[in-house]
């Protein structure tokens, strides 16, 4: 579906509904019906419910007090130089930014995209095989299992009932799989290898390991077609950190910043 | 004492291969049923064929805050969603406070859960609505966006956004019903990143409950996508709108499924900041007595617990324990969560920690019918940064201002008369490890209610564990222990299946270490019971271990040792073991009591972040802070009932 996002600066004059004329040192409060809408809306969305009359009475009158102390701290000036304030409203700025730069990408823009960034969508090489391994051995009586195995000297069943807790085989391992369970060293190592017979010793922190390697597949960039919805989430992502700095920048011409010199102790 | 480290055929074994004994031929088998000899468990050859129980943990982590929680922005968080959910699979990002940062590895699931919180604005689509159509602008942008110019529009409306002129017949007001909020935000970009198979995103919210400083805070995590989370907002815990009141959210909960036909779970954290009503036993936090309705209603949304995370390590209490010298780990027992902690006295403990829980729901169950904790457990971070980080040589603090600096470490973080935790007192912890059968949210969501997960403070130790009455050795002498882990027993986070003699459980327990981090030094088995006149009991076994070492006259095992080097901040596996396992039987099993079980697996001592931190920075280790740290995995528990 075609989805654009726009957003509207509507917060920033959600207070003039409020209308705050001065009538002799009384200052108007009204609650417009659209507000009371709102709450009750808001209310039924949280509370799985319609608020019953009494209820919406409390919505409002908990809208008023908030309303009169919101009003009242603004007057002496609460929120100047509140950290929070400043920084929960830089916060919406950035949601607001965001939801301007967000769009929908053209085929030829996530074609484009997919192409010029073919490491970010390519699958993750993987990898079958079976191995034995010793916990406390040396490389030589590695290497003399290893020819027994591959002499068929010893059955691969007898051979791995010595080993330990490891699961005997992997089928389609993923790598990032191998290097979570075996480490990075081992799964380096054995995607390096070629499909074959018995060969090893390759090391992990679980000791020198003999594999015997059934299927290496490497990772391919899929077509467009088959993850068009990872590349346009991809490419939005993008797009929408690019924006936000065109934005900023923009907003940053229409300031002359000026830093006062200050002296810096170096330590 | 029964105890296994590897497998006592394993050296023999060893020997024999290696001296070249000669191994007869197998016959060729007439069919293939004469294959599989009766010792093996598999119903085809390939024990894999037809497997339908799930192989491995995937980690993660199920309580994250991004820039979007009202209180990461206060602290400086500006990572968003999209940016927690890139990191957690593995993409390299910056920090808000400007760090590149990656993960050593990628998760396999996030759950992002901002607290609730309704102030939002619009995003309102133009999708051909016809109150946009109807605007000459608006029309215009929507047939440019048809052609494909969705990108040139933007930038023009930027443009207009930065000087003021944007359309205000383009603009929607908050209150009408096009308005949408934060809420929205995430749960999109949890469908955006969730990616059945490979990387699952979890819709969550967390509902902060603080009564009075307390900490009663829940996360919701929802089994469904957007077109399920967004028929409602989250539950708020500030009247009119919400309720402090645990009770209010379980009806929440049960209303949100009756109206989506969806499926939710919550579970606590922090019950160590609660100042004892985490866990009631008589009453809760409003003088409420506990009844049938507050035990069953508890179990059935709360069916974990998140046991450890930055702010404190929950499992045990020394006060509590004091016969358990593990139990004193990354505690934070100074007050609750007020701005100046009410001070926390011993009588509240018990309220707090996830193993007196577990005792005091098997009395409740006695007395109520129901065990309102019987829980699983899980880790998670509790992170405000956006950034999923429990790696001691990793760890991006609880918030934007607790990012690595060398001043973090002296911030005072909590303080009242009773002490200050500083910032060197934050936890590097914790993980959740979920066993599913696949990597979706249906299969992560359905092992979290039946409770197959189990805790981690940071480190990816493999563990597993389960309960029969029969299991023996032999049981472990095979690389997939499992099979008979399933065919004969349950596994964590399920009940010992009925008992047909007089026979003490038996438990199957083995371990791997995490390939980058510390070997093991042992595995525990803790024992919580209840006993005729309601009171409640525990006990630490120490079931397998490394090295020879053997138990003192206090019945205690001597420390693995310790390798760190503080002064490079580095360790060597030159104690502990890579893999620990054993068949475990109660020598104390008393079958009228009410039992759970669960296991407790110990790495070697290796440094804490706040060891490495020091380095890094060439500044010294902060006064109190420990040197070394032993990250631990906490089993969901199996019980025993009568």
């Amino acid at each position: 579906m075609l989805h654009f996002v726009l957003a509207g600066a509507a917060v920033f004059l959600l207070y003039d509904l409020v209308s705050d004329k001065d009538t002799g040192g009384v200052t108007d409060i009204i609650v417009t019906r659209g507000q009371i809408e709102h709450m009750a809306s808001l209310f039924e969305k949280t509370r799985q419910r319609a608020p019953t009359s009494e209820e919406v009475a409390g919505l409002i009158d908990n809208y008023i007090v908030e309303e009169i102390l919101y009003r009242e701290a603004k007057k002496i000036q609460l929120d100047q130089d509140d950290t929070i304030v400043r920084r929960r409203m830089r916060q919406k700025m950035e949601f607001l930014l965001d939801d301007l730069s967000m769009t929908e990408p053209s085929d030829e823009n996530l074609q484009n995209f997919l192409e010029n960034n073919p490491l970010r969508f390519v699958r993750d090489d993987s990898i079958s095989f079976e191995h034995v391994y010793l916990a406390d051995g040396s490389q030589e009586q590695a290497r003399n299992l290893l020819a027994r195995l591959r002499s068929e000297d010893i059955t691969v069943a007898d051979a791995i009932a010595g080993s330990g807790l490891l699961p005997d085989s992997f089928e389609n391992a993923s790598a990032t799989r191998i290097r979570g369970v075996l480490g990075d060293e081992f799964a380096t190592e054995i995607f390096k290898r070629e499909v074959g017979p018995w060969q090893g010793p390759i090391e992990s922190p679980f000791g020198l390991h003999l594999v015997r390697i059934e299927q290496i597949t490497r990772g391919e960039v899929p077509a467009l077609a088959d993850i068009r919805a990872v590349v346009r989430r991809e490419w939005q992502s993008d797009a929408r950190k690019a924006s936000r700095k065109v934005l900023l920048d923009q907003l940053r011409a229409k300031y002359s910043v000026q830093i006062e010199e200050i002296a810096v102790a170096d330590q | 004492m029964k105890f296994v480290v590897r497998f006592a055929a394993s050296a023999a074994w060893l020997a024999c291969l290696l001296a070249g004994t000669a191994y007869a031929q197998l016959p060729p088998p007439e069919s293939p049923d004469q294959l599989l000899s009766s010792g093996y468990r598999g119903t085809s050859y390939s024990p894999y064929a037809g497997r339908d129980f799930p192989s491995r943990p995937l980690w993660g982590d199920t309580h994250l805050h991004t820039g979007n929680s009202f209180d990461a922005g206060a602290f400086g968080a500006t990572l968003k969603p999209e940016d927690a959910f890139q990191f957690a699979r593995g993409d390299e990002v910056v920090s808000s406070s400007g760090i590149p940062i990656r993960l050593s590895r990628p998760l396999d699931w996030l759950a992002v859960t901002d607290h609730s919180d309704n102030v939002g604005f619009f995003p309102d689509l133009i999708a051909g609505k016809p109150n946009i159509l109807a605007d000459p602008k608006g029309k215009e942008y929507y047939d440019r966006i048809q052609a494909g110019d969705g990108v040139g529009v933007a930038y023009e409306m930027i443009g207009l956004f930065a000087n003021g002129n944007f359309p205000a017949s383009l603009m929607y007001w908050p209150n009408k019903p096009e308005f949408a909020n934060v809420w929205e935000r995430s749960v999109e970009a949890a469908d955006a990143y969730n990616d059945p198979g490979h990387f699952t995103a979890f819709i969550g919210y967390e509902w902060t409950s603080l009564v009075t400083g307390n900490n009663m805070h829940r996360v919701v995590i929802y089994r469904d996508g957007a077109e399920v989370a967004l028929q409602n907002v989250p539950y708020t815990t500030y009247p009119p709108y919400g309720s402090p009141n645990p009770r209010d959210l379980w009806k929440w909960l049960a209303a949100f499924e009756e109206k989506t036909g969806g499926d939710v779970l919550a579970l606590a954290h922090n019950g160590n900041l609660a100042n004892g009503i985490m866990f009631p036993v008589e009453a809760q936090y409003d003088g409420k007595r506990l009844d049938a309705e507050y035990v069953t209603e508890r179990i059935k949304w709360e069916p974990l617990y998140e046991v450890t995370q930055i702010k404190g390590d929950g499992e045990a209490h020394p006060y509590l324990s004091p016969e358990d010298e593990f139990a004193d780990y990354e505690t934070w027992d100074i007050g609750n969560l007020d701005s100046v902690p009410t001070v926390k006295t011993d009588d509240m403990l018990a309220g707090e920690y996830a193993r007196e829980a577990l005792k005091n729901g098997l009395v409740l169950e006695d007395r109520l019918g129901t065990n309102p904790y019987k829980f699983g457990m899980v880790g998670s971070t509790d992170s405000h940064t956006g950034l999923a980080t429990a790696q001691e040589d990793n760890f991006f603090g609880k918030h934007t201002g607790a990012e690595p600096k060398p001043e973090r470490m002296g911030h005072p973080f909590l303080k009242n008369e009773k002490g200050t935790i500083f910032g060197w007192g934050m936890v590097s912890s914790g993980l959740a490890a979920v066993y599913a059968t696949d990597n979706s949210r249906e299969a992560l969501f359905d092992a979290m209610e039946r409770k197959e997960v189990y805790a981690t403070t940071g480190s990816r130790i493999f563990v597993r564990f389960f309960g029969g009455w029969d299991f023996t050795d032999l049981d472990m002498s095979s690389r997939n222990p499992a099979f008979a882990g399933y065919q004969k027993g349950v596994p964590m986070g399920a009940d010992l299946p009925g008992r047909d003699d007089n026979d003490a459980p038996t438990f199957m327990v083995f371990a791997l270490k995490d390939p980058i981090s510390g070997n093991l030094d042992r595995i525990q088995i803790i024992k919580g019971w209840a006993d005729d006149d309601g009171n409640t009991h525990e006990k630490v076994y120490d079931v397998a271990w490394s090295g020879d070492r053997v138990a003192g006259a206090d019945g205690k095992l001597p420390p693995v040792g310790n390798t760190v080097n503080t002064a490079t901040a580095s360790f060597t596996n030159t104690i502990g073991s890579a893999e620990l396992g054993t068949i475990w039987a109660d020598p104390d099993f008393d079958p009228d009591q009410r039992a759970f079980y669960y296991a407790r697996v110990i790495e070697i001592p290796t440094p804490r972040w706040s060891t490495i931190e020091a380095f890094r920075f060439d500044i010294p280790i902060p006064d109190g802070a420990p040197v070394a740290t032993q990250e631990r995995a906490y089993t969901s528990p199996i019980w025993y009932t009568p």
